[in-house]
């Protein structure tokens, strides 16, 4: 069977599109572990801290804030190259 | 060529899998709470088995979700309508929705029984505090299966969602984009469920330490770092949304 050059540049047009959808799928559902685990670790040690020390309540909720922000950077890291896998390439 | 019969046996297989293995470990921290707390207040035993239970009961539904799934997929395929919708698009929406639900129970089983096992084990602490104790356990427990519930949304789209109709070339990239929607929200509900579990833990902890802040600060803290830990799983829903519903 001879095969259509036609059809086979469009079977790599696709096979690219599957390929960025899966990557973006496995960017986003890995990327989503990490930060999810730390900040509930630093909610955790917040609420631990607080019922010891109540009146350092101001000191370590902005400390818990401050803290899961930057946790959180990893995950807003996965989502950008999520959407620019499945807006560029999708 | 039964490969949509194939795939949705899989994915059942992978569902119902997934979904038990953690979840017996969740149901069993709740036991190993009880049985602390039990050494600790003998005469209170009979009320600790009682919260042990409903602990327990909370615990086993990420584990009820992914059997409504699996059930889900076999009868479908048992059925002879189903059996007709035989397309590679159709097999991998199928086997997709059984990775979604099955990752997608994992988190919320280990974090709804690591809340169960700190909250007996804060009664046994504080007896005193069991009603409101026993309240938390149950918010605690319902958060930390959100994720889950977000899981089982998306996997119930993919098992009612009509597949059959994307044929020739096309079928490459939508086969793609199918497994991407489930390894996207399956995988991306594991870390915040866990996440949740342990602020709820925590917090379960305090409420019997220190009651008197439990209504106001500690609850305050308990709410806002559980939605912050939430935040990557709502990322993860989106993604899987655009994915699904992209063109």
């Amino acid at each position: 069977m001879e095969t259509d050059p036609v059809v086979i540049k469009e079977l790599g047009v696709q096979l690219v599109k599957a390929a960025a959808l899966i990557g973006a799928g496995i960017c986003m559902g890995f990327g989503a572990i990490g930060p999810g685990v730390g900040e509930g670790f630093a909610a955790g040690k917040a609420c631990e801290g607080i019922a010891r020390r109540p009146e350092e309540y101001a000191n370590l909720f902005r400390t818990m804030l401050v803290g899961q922000a930057v946790s959180e950077s990893t995950g807003i890291y996965s989502l950008v190259i999520a959407l620019i896998l499945i807006f560029m390439k999708g | 060529m039964d490969i949509a019969i194939m795939a949705a046996l899989l994915g059942a297989a992978i569902c119902m899998g997934l979904g038990s293995l953690s979840n017996g470990a969740g149901i069993g921290y709740v036991v190993t709470g009880a049985l602390r707390s039990w050494a600790r207040q003998p005469s209170f035993s009979p009320a600790l088995f009682r919260l042990m239970l409903v602990g327990q009961a909370g615990a086993s539904t990420p584990s009820i979700f992914a059997l409504v799934v699996a059930l889900i997929l076999v009868i479908k395929m048992a059925s002879p309508e189903g059996a007709a919708a035989d397309s590679w698009a159709q097999a991998a929406a199928f086997l997709s929705s059984g990775l979604c639900l099955g990752f997608g129970s994992l988190g919320s089983g280990i974090g709804c029984g690591l809340v169960g096992c700190d909250a007996v084990e804060a009664v046994g602490r504080n007896p005193r505090q069991s009603g409101k104790i026993m309240l938390y356990m149950l918010v605690g427990q319902a958060w930390s299966q959100t994720p889950n519930i977000l899981a089982l949304v998306i996997g119930l789209m993919m098992v009612f969602g009509s597949f059959g109709g994307v044929t020739g070339i096309e079928t490459v990239s939508m086969v793609g984009r199918l497994l991407a929607v489930g390894i996207c929200m399956g995988i991306g509900a594991i870390g915040p469920a866990v996440g949740i579990g342990l602020v709820g833990a925590k917090f379960c902890r305090a409420l019997a330490d220190t009651p008197g802040h439990g209504d106001g600060l500690l609850r305050n803290t308990f709410f806002v770092g559980a939605a912050v830990a939430e935040s990557t799983t709502v990322y993860a829903f989106v993604i899987a949304l655009l994915l699904l519903f992209g063109s």
